[in-house]
């Protein structure tokens, strides 16, 4: 049954272990996921480090809405709607770039970078009217934004939580991602990834800490890094590129997967520590780092951050980080059966460049859509949407390492699905809440 | 056809030179398009780069991101990836028809035995009933290594550089 639906039918799509297969394909609930779930949620924006300089803009999607990320002549960032106060056009047009005072390109209105409405030619003809009397209200309309870390987030429900208990303990990935710099801060890498899934963007979240399928999923990477590099222990004797280590890491067997601790935490997140220490201490550029990163946080707490080693974060539904190879991933829902994802890499300031570098090889190897390793993922994400359209089976099972799945349960492992259905609980409390209007 | 970008290019090449350009570059796309990467792979020295760079006029593949940076054991790997039975997203395999315009001698070094080339380029992908296009510059170096040349460095600037990718798995 599709179509309408009231809070009972949406409540009867998602059992303890088990949704139905209407929540991946039914564009009329994907029309409610935007307005229920992406317009309530906080959604990653940017890093500052991206807008250093006043005036300086990105634009965004949040749940359908054109939107601006822009650093104030205050120095602050904030986040405007992307539509002009007069006939609606959009301001800016897609991309970042630099712009001390925001004109619309129809006619000429113009705002200042705090979304204030600045000047409007022939102004004359607009006396007596709304406009001239209420010009506050002919602004860039704001959206509520905060940021953790310099992470800047927005939610455009004024009702929402505040952002730190909304990430609740997922922010440790977000401070461990800066703290790992050895001043404190991060810079961005030029350009980003960005690569189109033919899949709900819920696929996509359900495999980040999905420790049950690399084994099935990239045999090709697998016996090809490994062919590789044992081809190259034969004639050469040289070291192995970085890349092919990183590649056969995929080659963790369900024992080792099983020791790989997954946090759930409110609000959908959930963070999954990493395979394995992918740094070496003989390493003279990582010495050289470590020994740089002492020097600001001390011996025990530098020891501290540099063994939190969190592999893939969830900060559900728009964002996913990878906090030990420093990137930052933004979700954009498509449309019910795609999905945009556009991955942005940073750098430590004060690490030695090699160590900077390294995380570029595991971007390029990893996470371009050139990868070595995705291609088989984004194949079995496919699989997935494309195999829901049988309607042989209504129920798509996430009964793995089952139990009572409490806010406070005990961290389980990566051969579990609790926090596939730590999601669920959470898009069921956002999509019963119909608001405060009653539409969502 | 081979031309040179500028009459001063001072050469040193041979009309035998020319040709064997001529014919490594010819084989360098059609080895693709027939998937006969060993062969392909030979075309190659053994400190060879193939890179796509992620954005326009991009000069440093370390510090910054690309869709492609591989060394020679990468190319590799990626050989024997899409050559593993079990590669799922190649199921149904990808293949290429590539298009390329003049070949114009950009600069050469003759004291280090090496040129720089590049061409225009036009490539169909197929898979699975979908096709899709890319387009751009390709620039090569090569290498004088024994009777012939290698090349060095393939080097693809797609138009599109920072379009919205599905994944890409074959060499462009
Ligand atoms: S729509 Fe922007 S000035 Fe008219
Ligand atoms: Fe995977």
């Amino acid at each position: 049954m599709k179509g309408n639906y009231d809070t009972d039918h949406i409540r009867s799509l998602v059992r303890p272990d088990s949704v139905h297969r209407d929540v991946y394909l039914d564009p009329v609930l994907f029309e409610l996921e935007l307005k229920r779930i992406f317009a309530r949620a906080w959604n990653y924006l940017c890093h500052e480090s991206q807008l250093p300089g006043s005036g300086d803009y990105l634009t965004a999607d949040i749940a359908g809405n054109p939107v601006i990320a822009i650093r104030g002549e205050d120095n602050l960032i904030r986040t405007l709607h992307n539509r002009c106060a007069h006939r609606g056009a959009k301001v800016l047009g897609n991309g970042q770039g630099n712009a001390k005072v925001l004109a619309c390109s129809y006619h000429g209105w113009s705002y200042r970078t705090d979304g204030a409405l600045l000047s409007i030619p022939c102004r004359d003809n607009y006396r007596g009217t709304e406009v001239d009397e209420n010009p506050a209200g002919y602004g860039l309309t704001g959206i509520r934004t905060d940021s953790y870390r310099g992470f800047i987030f927005a939610n455009l429900d004024a009702d929402a939580p505040d952002l730190t208990d909304y990430l609740g303990g997922a922010w440790r990935a977000l401070d461990n991602m800066v703290d790992r710099s050895p001043d404190g801060e991060l810079q961005p890498v030029k350009s980003s990834f960005r690569a189109l899934y033919r899949n709900n963007w819920k696929i996509y979240l359900e495999n980040l800490h999905d420790g049950m399928h690399p084994l099935n999923v990239h045999q090709s990477s697998i016996a090809a890094s490994r062919e590789q590099l044992s081809r190259i222990d034969k004639t050469s004797g040289k070291t192995p590129a970085l890349a092919l280590q990183l590649v056969q890491a995929n080659a963790q067997g369900y024992r080792q997967m099983e020791e790989l601790e997954v946090t759930c935490y409110g609000y959908g997140h959930s963070d999954m520590r990493g395979f394995r220490n992918p740094d070496n201490d003989a390493d003279p550029a990582y010495r050289e780092y470590v020994s740089r990163h002492r020097k600001s946080y001390g011996k025990e707490k530098s020891a501290q951050i540099l063994n939190t080693n969190l592999h893939n974060v969830n900060f559900y539904p728009n964002a996913s980080a990878h906090p030990r190879f420093l990137q930052m991933r933004v979700i954009r829902p498509v449309s019910v059966d795609r999905t945009a994802i556009e991955i942005n890499v940073f750098r430590w300031k004060g690490a030695p460049d090699e160590i900077n570098q390294r995380n570029i090889v595991y971007a390029n190897t990893i996470h371009s859509p050139s990868s070595l390793i995705k291609p088989d993922d984004l194949e079995a994400y496919r699989r997935v949407q494309e195999g829901l359209l049988s309607t042989g089976q209504e129920w798509i099972s996430q009964h793995s390492l089952f139990g009572p799945d409490t806010d406070d349960a005990a961290p389980q492992s990566a051969l579990s699905e609790q926090y596939i259905r730590n999601q669920y609980r959470s898009w069921l409390a956002y999509m019963c809440n119909p608001g405060s209007t009653g539409d969502g | 056809m081979i031309i040179f970008a500028d009459k001063s290019i001072s050469t040193g090449l041979t009309g035998d030179d020319l040709e064997a350009i001529e014919l490594l570059l010819h084989r360098e796309t059609e080895f693709l398009d027939r998937a006969r990467y060993d062969e392909w792979l030979a075309l190659f020295t053994d400190d060879c780069r193939y890179w796509v760079p992620a954005r326009k006029d991009q000069t440093d593949p370390v510090n910054e991101i690309s869709l492609f940076y591989e060394d020679r054991d990468l190319m590799e790997m990626r050989i024997s990836r899409i050559q593993h039975p079990r590669a799922h997203s190649l199921d149904h395999p990808v293949t290429t028809s590539h298009v390329t315009g003049d070949r114009v001698i950009e600069a050469v070094n003759t004291d280090r035995g090496e040129l720089m080339i590049t061409t225009r380029f036009q490539v169909i992908e197929h898979q699975q009933g979908e096709q899709r296009l890319f387009a751009g510059v390709y620039r090569y170096h090569l290498r004088r290594e024994g009777e012939g040349f290698k090349i060095s460095l393939k080097r693809v600037d797609l138009i599109n550089c920072d379009a919205y990718f599905e994944p890409l798995q074959v060499f462009i």
